[in-house]
């Protein structure tokens, strides 16, 4: 095969390989963060007062679950506060946060359709606690989310975002189960990356920072779509610490169609790439920013376009299979054969042997967020669809990603 | 400002680079383990040849009364050296070296069978069915594949069927021979039945209509057929 001989292709199979050894090497040297530690009863040395910020437009459907869910939280109620901010929606969500009004825990504003980091601006002003997080309106916590994400919070003073792991939620039709999947291996991968200060995202869903954090940087800007990425990076700009609490888990609704699946993958992977080329390429290789400026932020750039590349070629490799099949059975009629399992018939070329042990390395970040996550190992029909689908279907939105950034267009969020 | 740990970075290098050396290293054994493969099953199909040749030197015409349209080769380790040489050749690329050099053997070997069915034919006067295909790699041959499919599925089925596939870019003079033999114009696929080339692709029927040596097997199965309606 012409393709795997070139060049480019050894350098992105080594780039890759040496990102993933990288990473394993990381968890090995820490390998006690990854446990779960229990949690003490009560923490010690008090409760901060804590502001959860709930932007929401037209989350009818989902509202109420999400706030339930943030009352039922396991944390002393005089130091919670919930803030509910409709961002101007066009259906019953106004209704659904006022049912909660009566709540002293719960403050609802509202006010004019002007994107989510309007929302979280307008909550942020008002809010007077230590800590202020923010869920999306789609997501739930588990109870002692909080206490979790407090419980890093205390490990150290510089500690100034800390992440939740994020899940999905009731994973049931093929599309969601590659996502449980790949949600799992993320966490993994968001794990190790807060081991060297490389986190580029504090995701949506139940992240937190200290009050301090919007006082010297400021809030949250549109970013392309992506406000939470850019947070994270302006953050590392700053050399503020950002920390991961693998054990507060949020369960956040995932796409159940390619067509959503593709909207929000395009709106995340271009907002990567217009914030990294935009707005902090100066990071880039830059030593000063550490293992995120050396390592994180160059290889986040090249694994978009190895993925691709990558992608393509499974794709092709897929393609010639069934183009093979066709013109057989064009040629002899259907008929049923199985496929040889000869050792002889296998690829065990060099390139091919890498891509094999790329393969196997992945399934070992999988293990490891799974046990992270779920505490136990099990079989899942995610993991088999993971495996031979989620290549098929991920080049499409890294495509129009690369696609958008060349011509400078804007993802949709809805 | 946050410091780089460029030791780190340099031990995880070395690590890269260790697994790199360790796949090469895997790669070139299977690849040698597959060459050595398939020499072995080569030298077999050779001892075979030699061994029939030889047989029939000894026996002169007591050798007729066999079954002399069967095919003296091993079919079984032809066909599966045919499919080894084809994965092979698709996954080193056509030009590697070790694989030309395979299929030149291999299609040595073939003519060598093919000499061998010729004479023994002549000398117990009978007909076998034999099909010499010319085929390409190149690219610009758009219904090699195709064909491939038919003459495989022939292969498999008539065991007195002599198929012999022959690489038209190989480089190899005794391919030149029959191609000049056979004055072949360069369209591709081609095959010749009876020294006579029929240029591009062509279904199983019209194969086997050209080839009535193969017919008792075909009217044997319409009989079969046909009594089966009754």
């Amino acid at each position: 095969m012409d393709w795997l001989l070139s060049l480019p292709t050894y350098i992105l199979l080594f780039a890759t390989l040496y990102f993933e050894v990288f990473l394993i090497y990381t968890y090995i040297e820490d390998k006690t963060s990854f446990s779960h530690k229990k949690l003490s009863k009560r923490l010690p040395g008090g409760y901060p007062s804590v502001t959860i910020l709930v932007p929401a437009w037209n989350e009818e459907k989902t509202l109420s679950n999400t706030i339930t869910s943030l009352l039922s939280l396991e944390y002393p109620k005089n130091k919670l506060s919930l803030f509910i901010i409709n961002d101007g929606s066009t259906d019953g969500t106004l209704a659904v946060a006022n049912s909660f009004a009566d709540n002293p825990q719960v403050t609802v504003f509202t006010k004019e359709n002007g994107g989510k980091h309007t929302a979280m601006n307008l909550g942020i002003s008002h809010a007077n606690s230590e800590l202020i997080g923010c869920l999306d309106a789609d997501s739930f916590v588990e109870k002692n989310a909080l206490k979790e994400i407090v419980e890093v919070f205390r490990m150290g003073n510089d500690i100034m975002a800390v992440t939740p792991s994020v899940q999905i939620h009731f994973p049931t039709n093929w599309l969601q189960k590659i996502q449980s999947i790949e949600y799992m291996m993320g966490q993994f991968m968001r794990k190790v990356l807060s081991r060297i200060h490389g986190l580029y995202v504090t995701p949506g869903p139940f992240s937190f920072y200290r009050k301090e954090v919007f006082e010297r940087i400021g809030g949250f800007k549109h970013a392309y779509g992506t406000e939470d990425m850019e947070m994270a990076m302006r953050m590392q700009k700053n050399h503020m610490r950002i920390e991961n609490a693998h054990s507060a888990l949020v369960h956040t609704v995932s796409p159940r169609t390619i067509p959503t699946l593709y909207k929000q993958r395009v709106r995340w992977v271009s907002g990567f790439l217009k914030n990294a080329f935009y707005d902090y390429r100066h990071m880039f290789l830059n030593k000063k920013y550490g293992d995120f400026g050396f390592l994180v932020f160059p290889f986040g750039l090249v694994s978009i376009f190895s993925a691709l590349f990558f992608s393509t070629q499974y794709i092709r490799l897929i393609g010639t299979a069934l183009y093979n099949r066709y013109i057989e059975y064009s040629v002899l009629g259907f008929h049923f054969s199985l496929p040889s399992l000869e050792w002889f018939s296998f690829n065990l070329e060099f390139q091919r042997l890498i891509i094999y042990l790329l393969v196997v390395v992945t399934l070992l970040f999988i293990v490891i967020g799974m046990l992270m996550v779920k505490r136990k190992l099990f079989l899942s029909s995610g993991l088999i669809y993971f495996v031979f689908l989620y290549g098929l279907i991920a080049p499409f939105w890294l495509a129009k990603s690369v696609y958008n950034l060349v011509l400078g267009q804007n993802a949709r969020w809805r | 400002m946050r410091i780089v740990n460029t030791q780190k970075y340099f031990f995880v290098f070395l690590i890269t680079l260790g697994l790199f050396g360790v796949m090469y290293l895997a790669s070139e054994f299977f690849y040698n383990e597959r060459i050595a493969q398939v020499k072995t099953l080569e030298d077999t199909i050779s001892r075979s040849v030699l061994e029939s040749e030889i047989q029939y030197r000894l026996l002169s015409d007591t050798s007729c009364d066999e079954d002399a349209s069967s095919n003296p080769l091993l079919i079984e380790e032809i066909n599966t050296l045919a499919r080894r040489l084809d994965v092979m050749e698709a996954q080193r690329g056509s030009r590697d070296t070790e694989v030309v050099s395979l299929k030149k053997y291999y299609s040595l070997l073939q003519v060598r069978d093919y000499l061998f069915v010729r004479d023994r034919a002549r000398l117990c006067d009978i007909e076998p069915a034999t099909v010499i295909y010319f085929y390409s790699n190149e690219g610009d041959c758009a219904e090699c594949q195709r064909m491939g499919y038919v003459l495989t599925s022939l292969r498999e089925e008539y065991d007195t069927l002599h198929i012999y596939a022959f690489d038209y870019n190989l480089e190899l003079s005794v391919v030149e021979i029959l191609k000049s033999i056979y004055e072949l114009n360069g369209d591709l696929p081609v095959i010749v039945v009876d020294r006579e080339p029929y240029y591009g692709f062509k279904t199983r029927e019209e194969i086997l209509s050209l080839l009535p040596e193969l017919a008792p097997h075909a009217s044997t199965t319409e009989e079969v057929q046909d009594s089966e309606e009754e």
